[in-house]
């Protein structure tokens, strides 16, 4: 196997990760407004947008070739297969912790299922995040419990 | 106050630092006070006038005393109206802190005073022989409210010795019943002969400015006469023989104020006549030499008959008069020129003038220091016309300087089309308004209006003509 | 079901209902500075500190002289209220006395309903760590112990009255007709978005007030609601559909492996 190349451009994005993470501690002290240009005209920014794009546009991507390779592909599709899922996952998650960080009050976060408003189109999205991702975290335990012989 | 005549003031929720007119002549006289006492709730713009924006507290020699006074719902009395109601008011809840009533303080002063007087002094009978008791003791204590309605009931008066009136014994201590009630012999004491009627037993319920009847008056015109009581002697509306012709009838017959019903129960059924003469007996206007009511008064400064004067400064020529301004006016400018100098129409060729908002109150004291009304209205500003702004380069929301030939101000513009230019004489002569309820205190800070204004007194009350002046505005522009 | 009738030809601009509301409600007074609005409007818009604002309009008047008219804006709380059908934890809601209440215990803060309101009223404290939604609630409590709004109760020239919602749009009519040529022919929020619990009445057409005249008559969430309601039914038709599908394919595959068992 050749040895692959790190990428060495990463110490840009550990900065910028660790800047990303005092920003989030900031936001989480003194509100959304301290981090962001949000106003009562403006209650949804552009990263709303980035962060769907990011996370589940790129995660329905993942669905789909898994699925298909699922349905039709043969065994030499296997890599493709676990890149996909695990893109998919990292995607949901990516999400989620966006969806934490833009939430005013994420710890009320279960009102979705104690107290759902069943004609509310966050609602049914909320309800779709959950399934799937508890359904990409189900097809992605195989592949970690591999190692040990579990599967 | 100005020349040093005046050595002290006591300024009792007054603030005329704000409130007087030449409002810059009058900073520097309350300068020139060896002591000056301000009660108020807050400390108002006179009351710190000492320490205010421009001026070295090092070189005013003035002494100066804030007493805190309370608010009207923190202690007990009447309430005069201009419809000569006094009512009776309660305490809700107890002042903070160290303020006081006015009635504490002033019962503390003559105890100060007369403490003083006893050890000598130029004249001490008035202070040692006035006859105070508030149910206080001789001593200050802040704990102890003098009683206000012992000083209600003094204000009624009483009777100093037994006394024979109108064939009933009075005793001495009795509350006189009604003015014509009280004596020229000494007999009789009152505190303001108006509200004797106000207070006329011992008893709280003798209290009538406490009442609050709400049964209508026979005569059913809405006069509540059992609701408060009114000087004098709770008639309600003065002058009310005027209201029937000589036979004692209404001459409105659905709306009767009184109304002669014979000799047994004589004037029934409506307002205290005023007067208790049978109808024909005298004329109704029976403060007046003749009976009869007036169109113009001989006993006014000026008239008696109405004439059209400008006002002090003016930008145009008096067309109706060739007497320009008042004569009986009085004019600062010439006895005390200093600091009243006068503004020509060329200089100053905008008309000024002063109005107030609903959002604050007087000279501001009691709103600008509130927040919720600091949020609406939080600076002085003034209003002109879509025309002067124009030409002056003035937009809403700019700041621009006005003044006149007493001072400068500072304040925010706002362009309306509330606002026109007038047309007097062939000319275009321009109006602005400025809000003259600010001043350097509070949490709503902003210049004083009165800056502007000059000391000239109405050729009767005395009132300055706050209303009218010649003044200039201009844009501040700030470099760049 | 309560309602409240504002008429601006009433209107004083006095702003008592101003600092009534937050003297009930206890809001702090805004930084303000000259005036946020055109003529002495203060503070310039709703915020979560300020739940009822009034706006200052000039207007020419019939001697051709100008002066001021002026509108009220608060939360309509309409009887179909788009806020709550956005909500996903149902944090908004109506209640029988026609108040929308909101509930800080089950919101998430997702500001949804801030984006769905018509009339762009809910305001969201975005200094805070625990930030809430905060809009008129309607005085809840008040309305709840028998008594009428703040606001409606401080207006000196009742140009805010509280009461039945027939009873007052009863009053309006008849305000209307008595006075031909005062009022424009329209009580603002009857049937706007499905009807509106706060109506308002003006001397001139709404818009020059600030009101949203391109409004219909449905409620905002007419067309959304027949779609939401259908997904659980799409969803479970879908998953048997795939579900089929996907045994169907395990199971030919699996009779492939066993043919090719068999076959060894």
């Amino acid at each position: 196997m050749t040895k692959h190349s790190v990428f060495q451009g990463r110490f840009i994005f550990y900065f910028l990760s660790a800047f990303a993470l005092i920003l989030i501690c900031y936001r989480f002290i003194n509100g959304l407004g301290a981090v962001t240009n949000l106003t009562d005209q403006y209650p949804w920014g552009l990263w709303v947008s980035i962060d769907i794009l990011a996370g589940i546009a790129l995660a329905s991507g993942g669905f789909v070739i898994a699925g298909a390779i699922h349905f039709f592909g043969g065994h030499k599709f296997d890599q493709l297969y676990r890149v996909s899922l695990l893109t998919a996952l990292l995607g949901y998650i990516l999400f989620l912790i966006g969806l934490i960080v833009d939430l005013g009050r994420p710890w009320n976060i279960l009102h979705v299922i104690l107290s759902g408003n069943k004609i509310a189109p966050l609602y049914e999205i909320s309800w779709c995040v959950m399934f799937y991702t508890f359904v990409l975290i189900l097809e992605f335990l195989p592949i970690l419990f591999e190692k040990r012989k579990m599967v | 106050m100005y020349a040093e005549k005046i050595k002290g003031l006591f300024c009792f929720g007054q603030n005329p630092a704000v409130g007087g007119p030449n409002a810059g002549k009058e900073r520097s006289a309350l300068e020139k006070l060896d002591w000056m006492v301000a009660v108020d709730l807050w400390e108002t713009e006179t009351a710190q006038f000492w320490k205010r924006p421009g001026v070295d507290p090092k070189k005013i020699k003035t002494e100066v005393f804030l007493l805190p006074a309370c608010s009207s719902v923190e202690k007990e009395g009447s309430i005069t109206n201009s419809g000569r109601w006094a009512q009776w008011r309660y305490k809700a809840v107890n002042p903070p802190g160290d303020a006081r009533s006015d009635l504490w303080i002033v019962d503390a002063l003559y105890k100060a005073i007369d403490k003083e007087y006893q050890a000598g002094g130029v004249f001490p009978d008035p202070i040692t022989k006035l006859s105070w008791d508030y149910g206080t003791g001789k001593e200050i204590d802040p704990d102890k409210e003098p009683d206000p309605h012992i000083v209600a009931r003094e204000v009624n008066g009483y009777f100093t010795k037994d006394k024979m009136v109108k064939g009933k014994l009075m005793k001495k201590g009795d509350q006189v019943p009604s003015f014509a009630w009280l004596q020229d012999d000494g007999s009789t004491c009152s505190g303001n002969w108006l509200y004797c009627n106000s207070y006329t037993g011992k008893n709280k319920k003798d209290n009538k400015m406490a009442r609050r009847g709400k049964k209508d008056a026979g005569n059913n015109i809405g006069l509540f006469p059992e609701w408060s009581w009114c000087w004098p002697v709770n008639r309600r509306i003065i002058y009310n023989r005027a209201s029937v012709d000589l036979q004692g009838n209404p001459w409105d017959k659905k709306r009767p104020v009184i109304k002669w019903t014979g000799d047994i129960t004589k004037w029934s059924g409506g307002d205290v006549p005023d007067g208790g003469w049978a109808p024909g007996d005298k004329h109704p206007f029976i403060m007046k030499s003749d009976g009869h009511g007036q169109l113009w008064a001989s006993s006014l400064a000026d008239g008696p008959l109405p004439e059209h004067y400008e006002p002090l400064e003016s930008p145009v020529n008096n067309l109706m008069s060739s007497q320009h301004i008042n004569p009986a006016i009085k004019l600062w400018y010439k006895d005390a020129p200093e600091g009243n100098v006068l503004g020509d129409k060329k200089n100053f060729p905008i008309i000024g003038t002063t109005y107030r908002v609903s959002e604050h109150w007087q000279a501001g004291a009691m709103t600008r220091n509130q927040p919720w009304l600091a949020e609406l209205v939080p600076n002085v500003f003034t209003e002109m016309s879509m025309e002067l702004a124009q030409i002056k380069g003035i937009k809403s929301g700019d700041k621009v300087t006005i003044k006149t030939a007493r001072g400068k101000i500072e304040a925010y513009a706002l362009v309306t089309r509330r606002f026109k230019p007038f047309i007097v004489q062939n000319r275009t002569v321009h109006q602005i308004g400025i809000i003259w309820q600010f001043g350097y205190a509070g949490i709503a800070k902003g210049d004083s209006a009165n800056i502007l204004t000059s000391h000239i007194g109405d050729a009767n009350t005395m009132i300055p003509e706050f209303k009218a002046f010649l003044c200039d505005i201009n844009k501040i522009r700030r470099a760049a | 079901m309560k309602s409240m009738l504002i008429d601006s030809t009433r209107c004083i601009g006095c702003r008592a209902c101003q600092v009534a509301c937050k003297e009930w409600n206890n809001l702090p007074a805004e930084k303000t500075e000259f005036f946020g609005g055109s003529g002495y409007q203060n503070p310039g818009r709703l915020s979560s500190k300020t739940w009822t604002v009034i706006s200052f309009h000039e207007a020419e008047t019939s001697t051709g002289d100008y002066d001021w008219i002026f509108a009220k804006q608060q939360c309509m709380h309409c009887l179909e209220p788009a806020c709550a059908a956005a909500c996903p934890v149902s944090a908004l809601e109506q209640l029988k006395t026609g108040a929308v209440v909101y509930d800080p215990g089950k919101c998430i803060g997702c500001r949804n309903c801030q984006l769905v309101c018509p009339f762009d009223i809910p305001c969201f404290e975005w200094n805070k760590a625990v930030p809430e939604i905060k809009k008129c609630n309607f005085c809840v409590d008040r309305i709840e112990a028998g008594m009428e709004p703040s606001c409606s109760c401080a207006c000196p020239t009742d140009a805010i009255v509280f009461g039945e919602r027939e009873n007052l749009l009863q009053k309006a009519e008849i305000r209307i007709a008595n006075n031909p040529g005062k009022y424009v022919n329209h009580i603002y929020g009857r049937s706007e978005v499905g009807g509106t619990s706060v109506m308002h009445l003006a001397g001139v057409s709404f818009d020059k007030l600030g009101f949203r005249t391109n409004l219909s008559d449905s409620p905002v969430w007419d067309n959304a609601k027949p779609a939401m309601e259908a997904i659980p039914y799409v969803m479970t038709g879908l998953g048997t559909i795939l579900g089929a599908l996907a045994w169907f394919i395990n199971r030919k595959t699996e009779i492939k492996a066993g043919k090719e068992v068999k076959n060894d």
